[in-house]
């Protein structure tokens, strides 16, 4: 298929998912985007956010649409890391005989709800590291590996700290994005409770497969980023760091630590895809730009400097941008 | 790519005209302020210069700019992408233009298509106002450096001279009329005391005018030097002596060392040494009636000469002095020396018909004739001398002129005369001490109390006579040690 082909395929189904989605969910137009690029990159999204914002709804919107397998774990204190990944159990068979039998636990789905994911132990969310970054699973010394394409978008619920488990750094490195789901506006929360009364059920159809996903990935990946661009983009991620000897002032003044050579490789995967859901054929700084919040806010730890002159990670990273341009 | 040139070679083009336009700007801003730098400093310049300066300057500026201007396909690419928000399409066209791939080609395409669509607009030249008022910085600085005429030299900018002050001119001229009333008194012979007053009163008509201090010094110590040098002028002792002196007869530089201060008191000095000089040659010659010569003077293996072989060698020796001394022959003091080297000839043609007892005595009276001969022209120059140290002295009080102000005076220069030693005086003999061999007579050593010992006379005089400054003295006050010296050896031989 000659290129001009697929970034038409490609345009159409951007166009096909977001209108699906639009039918499920109300408003979250950039938080829709966002996710939708985290998944042509090939990268998982952890989206935060006050209670009844959408964000199950969403993730289960657009498994629906992408007719892919879906599974989804809820997180809990008591969830045990074979609940996630699965466990071998003994079985006897049609001949009387007792065997090993491994039972695929919920991970193995194209897309993973992993609900909640801070109220799971560290124990069972470090069980997500392999899956997330390798996509595959390894159980009494036997390797799994999953079907592609794999994604994991987990939820968590910044206000409730009870009986939480802050996620530990590898993991959360893992995540190609970090969303941060606003609370609706007054027209959205009407549109919202107007939709609801009709119906409670989803009614997003399938409009892309795995393959098509696979190939806009494909796709995206030889879209040309010019050199200056790539620099901007490598200063961005080193400015995040108060440790090195020519670091930015913003991160020696604001930055605990910074991010690491990840979230370098995830600002200009996603940059590509973001260029060619906007129907450019390069990445532009504009690109660079929009995606350093969601790259970077999880990887850097802002110091108490910068919570007591009452500043955000995003004012943070805000900084870093007009520093680096 | 072909859009993209197009559009390169625009910015090529504009780059140029700017380049031009900024260089020459600066060119003309440049040349003006020169210009307009050296008409304010009264200097004339040819309008070539300025039009070179302008052309140089321009050509090298215009250089520079567009090295600085001029675009490179990045920079258009860059332009290209801001002016159209093409969120760095034809920058990365531009990247990736030697490299192929489906995408890059799409791309390529993409950017193309954009750069078509674009309006003639974006290849507008910018920065047309920065373009207009450099040009209109170069044009009024050009007017302006046309219009504005050359300054004078005296232009106000310089500080104004102190003034003449009204009572300083009036004490001013109060005293030099006392002094002109002075000269007019005063014993300067009659025709040098008409161009010394005419000096004066003219000083005195231009003061009455001079409305600045520095004009009034320049006035005072120009006149102070014509005076001087009108008297030098008019005076020939001082060239006469150093005419005199440019020989090896020693008589002969005792004249010119005699006459060279103007002085009864030098020449007379020196005179009376020519005077000894013959007389030792009479008694050394044996035709005296004195035959008080030493023994030692008789043992010189030179010949002896006679007073009449030394008064023919002196005239001779004395008249070709005069002929080369340039001094005109109607001049009083060179009329009489020539007389008095005619007197000396005929001194030594009747020498011989003197009798042994009275050449002594005829020698002495000889002198004393032609010391009053020349006494006489001598001393009224050296009263004009006199007259013109008063007047310098006065001009000197009444304008407060320092030395510094006069080192050009003519009558300061040294005359540089070789004055002829003890020793030398003598005729071929000297047995050491302050006096010449004629004049020794009896014991010539003193007690020197830093040597604790008897020294000779001549020795400690000598010494002393070394120590004098005599570069720096002025004629008067050389002429008087002089004399003051003189006097001290002939007080030895007197002793």
């Amino acid at each position: 298929m000659e290129n001009v082909e697929k970034v038409a395929k490609f345009s159409e189904a951007i166009a096909k998912i977001k209108q699906e989605i639009r039918k499920d969910v109300v408003g979250q137009q950039e938080i829709v985007d966002n996710v939708l690029i985290a998944i042509v990159a090939g990268g998982n999204v952890l989206l935060e956010g006050v209670p009844g914002v959408g964000k199950t709804r969403l993730v289960r919107t657009l498994g629906q649409t992408l007719s892919l397998p879906f599974s989804r774990i809820q997180f809990t204190p008591d969830l045990m890391p074979s609940d996630v990944t699965g466990t071998n159990i003994v079985e006897k068979s049609d001949d009387g005989k007792l065997h090993t039998v491994f039972r695929r636990g919920p991970i193995f789905a194209n897309l993973v709800l992993a609900d909640e994911i801070n109220r799971a132990t560290p124990k069972t969310q470090s069980a997500m590291l392999e899956v997330m970054q390798e996509h595959k699973v390894t159980v009494a010394n036997h390797t799994y590996k999953l079907e592609e394409p794999f994604f994991v978008l987990a939820t968590e619920n910044p206000i409730e700290q009870d009986g939480t488990y802050p996620l530990p750094e590898a993991q959360m490195d893992r995540f190609m994005f970090k969303l941060i789901m606003p609370f609706p506006d007054v027209a959205e929360l009407k549109d919202i409770v107007t939709m609801t009364q009709k119906t409670m059920e989803e009614t997003a159809e399938a409009v892309v497969d795995g393959e098509t996903i696979l190939e806009m990935r494909a796709l995206a990946s030889t879209v040309p980023v010019m050199d200056d661009i790539l620099n901007y983009a490598m200063r961005l991620v080193t400015n995040t760091h108060p440790e090195l000897e020519n670091a930015s002032a913003t991160a020696k003044k604001y930055v605990k630590y910074g991010a690491s050579p990840r979230a370098a490789q995830a600002i200009i995967t996603s940059a590509k895809v973001r260029a060619l859901v906007n129907g450019r054929y390069n990445v532009s700084y504009e690109d660079i730009d929009a995606l350093a919040a969601p790259v970077l806010r999880h990887r850097i730890k802002i110091n108490y400097s910068a919570i007591n002159d009452r500043l955000t990670v995003d004012d943070v990273i805000a900084l870093l941008i007009k520093e680096t341009k | 790519m072909e859009r993209f040139h197009k559009f390169r070679k625009k910015f090529q083009t504009e780059a140029i005209w700017k380049a031009n336009l900024y260089g020459f700007s600066g060119g003309a801003l440049v040349a003006s302020i020169l210009w307009l730098v050296q008409k304010l400093r009264g200097v004339r310049w040819s309008f070539l210069f300025p039009l070179l300066i302008f052309l140089g300057v321009g050509a090298c500026l215009t250089v520079a700019a567009f090295f600085l201007l001029r675009p490179s396909a990045k920079k258009v690419a860059k332009r290209l992408d801001e002016r159209l928000s093409l969120k760095e399409t034809t920058q990365t066209m531009h990247e990736f233009a030697g490299e192929e791939g489906e995408m890059i080609r799409l791309q390529r395409q993409d950017a193309e298509a954009k750069l078509a669509n674009a309006p003639k607009s974006v290849t507008k030249p910018r920065g047309v106002w920065t373009c207009v008022v450099a040009l209109v910085l170069a044009v009024a600085s050009v007017v302006t450096a046309a219009l504005i005429p050359v300054k004078q030299t005296t232009g106000a900018s310089e500080p104004p001279a102190p003034p003449y002050e009204e009572e300083d001119r009036e004490d001013h001229l109060k005293m030099l009329a006392t002094l002109i009333e002075d000269v007019e008194s005063g014993s300067m012979e009659t025709a040098l005391k008409t161009t010394v007053l005419a000096k004066l009163n003219e000083l005195y008509d231009a003061l009455t005018n001079t409305e600045e201090e520095a004009l009034m010094r320049q006035l005072v110590v120009q006149c102070i030097l014509d005076v001087d040098s009108a008297v030098e002028a008019w005076n020939t002792y001082r060239p006469l002596a150093k005419a005199l002196n440019a020989t090896e007869n020693k008589q002969v530089q005792n004249l010119s060392v005699a006459i060279s201060t103007g002085t009864e008191s030098s020449f007379t000095t020196y005179f009376s040494k020519i005077q000894r000089s013959f007389t030792k040659a009479a008694r050394e010659t044996g035709e005296t009636g004195n035959e008080n010569g030493r023994s030692g003077e008789e043992t010189s293996s030179e010949p002896k000469k006679n007073p009449a072989e030394l008064a023919t060698a002196f005239e001779a020796e004395l008249a070709a002095r005069l002929a080369a001394s340039g001094v005109s022959a109607t001049d009083k003091l060179y009329l009489v020396l020539q007389a008095v080297g005619t007197d000396f000839a005929a001194f030594a043609a009747e020498y011989a018909s003197y009798s042994a007892e009275e050449r002594n005595e005829r020698i002495e009276a000889f002198f004393e004739t032609e010391s009053e001969k020349i006494l006489d022209p001598l001393l009224v120059q050296g009263e004009n001398a006199t007259e013109r140290d008063y007047v310098v002295a006065q001009m000197k009080a009444i304008f407060e002129i320092s030395d510094d102000e006069l080192a050009d005076m003519e009558s300061l220069k040294p005359l540089e005369l070789t004055i002829p030693t003890d020793e030398e005086d003598a005729n071929g003999s000297n047995s050491g001490g302050a006096g010449t061999g004629e004049t020794l007579m009896g014991d010539d050593t003193i007690y020197e109390p830093s040597e604790e010992d008897y020294v000779k006379y001549g020795t400690v005089l000598d010494e002393y006579k070394s120590k004098v400054d005599w570069e720096n003295l002025s004629p008067e006050a050389k002429a008087w040690l002089e004399a003051y010296f003189n006097a001290l050896a002939g007080q030895s031989s007197k002793d």
